[in-house]
């Protein structure tokens, strides 16, 4: 009979302290979140509504410069007529959307005309008569932000940048873009596994002097030295393939009858917004 | 039958409000144990389907208007309390988007139209179908009459809350300070055109829609039919279900709400103040007096949306292709309103149901 050693066969209490995780779950989570909306650029195409399987069909570019005149229009007009047209539209499009995308593009829509609210508040109880306008400026944000988040369900990230090299963006601005997303994705993706081992290393022993703001500064700190090693990889890989930064114009895609479509739709929105 | 503002005493309203209460939680306790998720998506389309059958006014005789409300079908598709959630949402969202049916007196609208109406009909439906289901039109029936007597006792209770005030609020020289018609004018005034047109609207269009969702889409129903085993289980299984036809009949209402335009003049008790005093005076009752205060400025008032942006359009000067497309445009942003905000309800509640053997009813 194999006797246990007697560290393995002491008795212990595991009794696990308050609540000295909850920053770390909520960094987590937030972390969590953030990784899923990046990787949700494009995810339309992994199960969109019909409406978005069209949309996805128009060329990129024509996309943005649709959405940017959408939004110019919306800021600029003071019908509420208009204003009711166009959320009729955000709304229907948001509406058929599955739930993933609906989450992707609603929820934060709603949050960001929220805080358009929250910020109208001070001037509302200092004295200004404005609800409708408050209302109007709420509506507007809600409608931008649910456009702007549908194009980018719509469309991949490949795409768009593919789209701004076409509407002659200088390469540094595309560099940073593409830079940028990519980056989210990876480093966000470090801070989330830091949090994590973090967690999974204080399990049962959240000593007396732990502190959060040392935690969260380390992964900081871990995260921004894997950024530097991620940059200097990537500065040597762009060296290995010849890649100085400047990005081949993609052959022009013809202008098919889905951008035609798109276009016209577009332009009978900008006249609608210019009579009513 | 939507109560606007001033029409009710704020004590009225409130203890109607309070009477809701334990009614929602009710329903909102049955509902989370009964539907899942595919049932609560279809919860959305039938608020959507009662905020458009909502909007379809039809002429009554004397002059006004009255609407369906869809209470007893979705009753007779998901039982009375996803009934009583439905319509309770529609009405919130007819009172702060479009101005129909008042803020304060909405608790006295759900009483009547979301737990009165679709309670009765399901009550009465599950008493005339044990009887009549195994006759080829008993169902039909049982639905018609369902929805009928759902709706004339929801107009009941509206009559009784409008009567009841000039009996318990008057001002020092007796004028009463909300609705201005007793219990001898309003019961019938309400009454005889909901028995009548709107009763039969609702009878109708409840045995005409809910015979077509059993026939496309059998499996969606978990109404007291199905609680009481009175639906062919085995052919309901067999059948696809799809959703398709139920959403295609949704845009064709979406287009065809104009319809609800061609009823001119206002609903009986949905006047503005000026409407009222003139309704008093057409009355022929030198007893009666005018109400002193219906002018009282409502949320409804200030709302640029209002009357599903009838007012808007009045006031730009539309024609009626004009106002068409305003109340077009209204039920579209309804739709899609209600469509998103039970969807989003629909992810708090578990994947499949356990609605299996415990029904909705």
């Amino acid at each position: 009979m194999v006797e246990l050693p007697s560290w393995l066969a002491a008795e212990e209490r595991y009794e696990p302290t308050g609540a000295r995780h909850r920053v770390m779950q909520k960094n987590v989570l937030h972390l969590a979140s953030l990784l899923e909306r990046v990787r949700l650029g494009g995810g339309a195409h992994e199960g969109g509504s019909m409406v978005d399987r069209a949309l996805s069909c128009v060329s990129a570019p024509v996309r943005l410069v649709g959405i940017f005149v959408c939004v110019l229009c919306v800021c600029l007009t003071q019908s509420p007529l208009y204003l009711m047209l166009m959320a009729a539209i955000a709304l229907v499009l948001v509406a058929v959307r599955p739930i993933r995308g609906l989450r992707a593009t609603f929820v934060p829509a709603l949050g960001a005309a929220g805080l358009a609210v929250v910020l109208a508040l001070p001037a509302l109880l200092l004295g200004a008569s404005a609800t409708g306008a408050m209302l109007k400026i709420a509506l507007k944000t809600f409608i931008n932000v649910s456009l702007v988040l549908g194009a980018s369900w719509t469309l991949t990230w490949s795409r768009m940048s593919a789209a701004l090299k076409m509407l002659h963006l200088p390469d540094e601005v595309i560099f940073t873009f593409d830079m940028a997303l990519k980056h989210i994705e990876v480093l966000g993706r470090t801070a989330h596994d830091l949090c994590e081992s973090v967690m999974l290393r204080s399990v049962g022993r959240a000593p007396e002097g732990f502190s959060r703001t040392d935690s969260i500064a380390g992964i900081m700190g871990m995260t921004f030295i894997k950024a530097m090693k991620c940059s200097r990889a990537m500065d040597e890989a762009m060296l290995c393939r010849g890649f100085a930064g400047a990005y081949p114009a993609p052959a022009r895609a013809r202008f098919g009858w889905r951008d035609a479509a798109y276009a016209a739709g577009v332009a009978l929105l900008t006249v609608l917004c210019a009579v009513l | 039958m939507h109560i606007p503002d001033n029409y009710l005493s704020p004590q009225t309203d409130a203890v109607m409000a309070v009477a809701m209460v334990p009614v929602w939680v009710h329903c909102i306790k049955k509902v989370r144990a009964t539907l899942d998720r595919e049932h609560m998506a279809f919860l959305g389309i039938c608020a959507a389907f009662s905020f458009l059958l909502m909007m379809f006014n039809v002429p009554l005789p004397g002059g006004t208007t009255g609407h369906a409300v869809g209470g007893a079908l979705i009753a007779l598709l998901l039982g009375p309390e996803a009934a009583a959630i439905a319509v309770s949402v529609a009405l919130a969202l007819q009172a702060l988007l479009f101005g129909d049916g008042g803020i304060l007196s909405f608790g006295a609208n759900c009483f009547n139209m979301a737990f009165v109406l679709p309670f009765v009909a399901a009550i009465v439906f599950r008493a005339l179908n044990g009887r009549l289901h195994d006759k080829s039109w008993g169902t039909s029936v049982s639905a018609i009459v369902s929805g009928w007597i759902g709706l004339c006792v929801a107009a009941l209770c509206a009559a009784i809350e409008f009567g009841i005030q000039p009996m318990l609020f008057t001002n020092a020289s007796g004028a009463p300070l909300y609705c201005p018609f007793p219990l001898s004018i309003a019961i019938p005034a309400m009454m005889i055109p909901h028995m009548l047109v709107a009763g039969v609207v609702e009878g109708v269009a409840t045995a005409a829609i809910y015979g077509f969702i059993k026939k496309t889409a059998p499996s969606v129903i978990v109404g007291p039919e199905a609680a009481d085993g009175q639906l062919a289980a085995e052919g309901a299984a067999a059948k696809k279900t799809s959703l398709v036809p139920t959403l295609i009949l949704v845009a064709v209402l979406v287009v065809a709400t104009p319809l609800g335009l061609l009823a001119t003049g206002d609903a009986w008790g949905e006047w503005d103040a000026e409407g009222a005093a003139t309704a008093v005076q057409e009355a022929g009752d030198d007893s009666l007096q005018a109400s002193v205060g219906l002018d009282t400025p409502t949320f409804a008032d200030a709302l640029p949306t209002g009357d599903y942006l009838q007012a808007y359009s009045e006031e730009q000067g539309l024609g009626f292709a004009g106002q068409a497309a305003m109340y077009i445009l209204s039920g579209v942003i309804g739709v899609a309103v209600l469509t998103i905000a039970f969807r989003l309800i629909s992810l708090t509640v578990k994947e499949s149901g356990a609605h299996g053997d415990g029904r909705a009813a």
